[in-house]
């Protein structure tokens, strides 16, 4: 295939803690294209920050080390790469955005000191020409004044106008690939409107590919083609952004998709999925979602469910779901 | 309205703004700046609004956690602003809050047992075997077990806090419950387990609740009523599925279209607001949403908008409304 851009094959990254190893991300396989966007959804502790830290080589080591698998980008092996090479790929060709606008921006520099530096970096451009292209990618963002607000320091600037910066700072090199955490969660509504139409307009102009992680399932309807669905460390479900919403095959898709309130629909009592998620440090046999899941069967508790292809570009990990069982709404 | 419980008029909190050595005040934050609503006896009133709106000091000020600049609060008829100690303490009995994020609200230092017996011990209700009766039914009665009551608060999920967090808030027996963005620190799957105990204890206990929160799919399901707050003002308040299918104020109809739908298929119409919320030291004179709003007439800017009744109990604070009606 010409436009695969990012190619993860069964990636482990593991922790080690006081109290035994933490498998985060426990063989994680997905694929990215050119220029696509592909929403990661989950509950917190499902492994997709991890996933988006292993694929910058953000890992903090210790206690994280990534123990397995391969991350190709445009065919060459992230994981395998010395530090120094990665270095020069990070920021330039995948960049990534925060969750927190507040803590990822340095207080004591300037905006533009903050957004010249990987464009002095990776492109190794003068003080000038750096800052006539810093300015620009503010302008770019929908900063007013960019010329003003160059100058100005983190602090002085609003949520929405930080993550404004952040993204700025993402773009200034022209990834292929943009990994967003989280990217509006910390935000009002009304500014996350803004700053998901900002991320649209990137695509359609820039070509970035992005990988949006979100635990927000309308975020993920509104400006994913694909979703990968995780939990427990693993994938469970891979599906066009249609057929998850339309036809989820996987129990936990299903019962996440049911819990949400909607806006566009009143029921008298929400769904719900009873129990809790697993403790990483002890997870059950067979299926991590069995002890959860309203359809377990005897075989789910015996041998943990490969994911294995659904239908065109879906995959699946749940042994009911190809026997078609979970597929009826 | 029949039966109301808590009604407020033209709250205000302001906090000063300090600078030098001798701490000299050179402006306010006008945090809540004249909210007025009502609350029936055994309805949900919904707050939404964005950071900053006034939402979670207006509960604060309610509550007598933080002390009012001005206006009224009357719980059953009873000045809450005019309490002294001694009816204060009183009063606490009558109403409790539950707070967002439940790592921060419990002690970690104290047993389950100990959290949820706190306000018993405080206001000298049971003792004893019968206060630790007490404490097991609310355990059980948020969904937690017996066994809990020994552990410390990190041994517990997030969704089990907040079962605490309810179980200490409901120990007391109150009539009016605060629930401050109860559900916002929590997973989607855990969320709904929540809002699930709090129709339950609702339906059990025929508690008021007062739910504040920015999430508007939540709010549009547990609410009976909402009020909307801009820059610590109420600028529209409705039932429910009117505000929902006929929001009146431009910045209700922008939040309302900001909601992301969990459908690929939703048509939506999106109104996308221009900059940001103002800064609440120097608000703009006139109308506090003119800055962003796609409607601004010359009026907007001359005169801030008054809270009116334009039928059926739907509220709107907008010159917008009266100039197509006139």
């Amino acid at each position: 295939m010409t436009d695969r851009l990012l190619t993860v094959n069964d990636l482990k990254t593991y922790f080690r803690t006081s109290e035994g190893v933490f498998p985060a991300v426990d063989g994680v396989s997905f694929h990215l294209d050119k220029g696509e966007t592909v929403g990661l959804v989950g509950e917190s502790g499902c492994g997709k920050s991890v996933t988006a830290l292993s694929l910058l080589g953000l890992v903090p080591d210790p206690p994280g080390r990534i123990v397995g698998g391969e991350i190709l980008f445009q065919g060459q092996d992230l994981v395998a790469l010395p530090a120094d090479e990665r270095r020069k790929i990070r920021g330039n060709k995948i960049s990534m955005i925060f969750q927190e606008p507040m803590t990822s921006l340095n207080p004591v520099y300037t905006v533009g000191m903050q957004l010249m530096e990987p464009l002095r970096f990776h492109r190794g451009l003068a003080k000038p020409e750096a800052r006539a292209r810093a300015i620009e990618a503010l302008k770019q963002v929908g900063i007013p004044a960019p010329e003003r607000r160059i100058d100005d320091y983190p602090h002085q600037l609003s949520g929405g106008m930080r993550q404004r910066v952040m993204i700025a700072m993402a773009l200034t090199c022209q990834p292929q690939l943009l990994v967003a955490d989280e990217p509006t969660t910390a935000l009002d509504v009304t500014i996350q409107a803004q700053i998901l139409e900002l991320l649209k307009s990137i695509k359609t102009t820039l070509g970035t590919a992005i990988l949006l992680i979100t635990h927000d399932l309308g975020v993920v309807a509104e400006t994913a083609q694909r979703v990968i669905v995780m939990y427990a460390g693993k994938i469970v479900e891979e599906a066009p952004v249609r057929d998850i919403f339309k036809s989820p095959f996987h129990p936990y898709t299903q019962g996440l998709l049911a819990s949400i309130p909607r806006i566009d629909a009143t029921v008298d009592r929400l769904s719900t999925i009873e129990g809790v998620v697993p403790n990483p440090l002890h997870y059950p046999a067979g299926c991590r979602f069995q002890p959860r899941c309203p359809r377990a069967a005897a075989q789910c508790v015996a041998q943990e469910p490969p994911l294995v292809a659904a239908g065109p570009g879906r995959r699946v990990a749940c042994w009911l779901a190809d026997k078609g069982v979970a597929g009826d709404e | 309205m029949s039966d109301v419980l808590l009604a407020v008029t033209g709250l205000k909190k302001y906090f000063p703004l300090k600078k030098g050595l001798l701490g000299k005040t050179y402006g306010h934050v006008k945090a809540v700046d004249g909210v007025s609503f009502a609350v029936a006896k055994g309805e949900t009133l919904g707050i939404v609004g964005e950071s900053g709106c006034g939402k979670s000091t207006t509960a604060r000020v309610i509550l007598r956690l933080i002390e009012p600049t001005a206006g009224e609060a009357l719980l059953g008829g009873r000045d809450i602003f005019a309490m002294d100690a001694r009816e204060l303490r009183q009063l606490r009995r009558r109403m409790q809050i539950v707070f967002q994020d439940p790592f921060a609200s419990l002690d970690p230092r104290m047993t389950v047992a100990d959290i949820v017996a706190e306000p018993l011990r405080v206001h000298g209700i049971a003792a004893g075997t019968e206060r630790r009766e007490l404490i097991r039914d609310l355990l059980r009665t948020v969904g937690l077990s017996d066994a809990h009551m020994g552990r410390h608060p990190h041994e517990f999920s997030g969704g089990q806090r907040q079962r605490i967090g309810i179980a200490r808030a409901l120990s007391v027996k109150p009539e009016l419950l605060f629930l401050d963005e109860p559900v916002s620190a929590l997973d989607v799957s855990i969320q709904s387990q929540i809002v699930n105990l709090f129709q339950d204890l609702q339906q059990r206990y025929g508690l008021t609740y007062i739910f504040i929160a920015h999430d508007l799919a939540v709010v549009k399901h547990i609410c009976d009523r909402i009020a909307v707050m801009y820059l610590g003002r109420v600028v529209e308040t409705a039932a429910t599925a009117e505000l929902f299918t006929r929001p009146l104020h431009p910045y209700t109809q922008a939040l309302l279209s900001a909601i992301p739908v969990p459908d690929p298929d939703a048509a939506q119409e999106r109104i996308l607001l221009a900059g940001d919320v103002p800064n609440p030291v120097d608000l703009p004179p006139g109308c506090r949403f003119q800055t962003r709003c796609r409607f601004k007439l010359p009026v907007c800017a001359a005169a801030e908008p008054e809270l009116t009744d334009v039928g059926n109990g739907h509220c709107l604070a907008c010159h917008l409304h009266r100039v197509s009606s006139n």
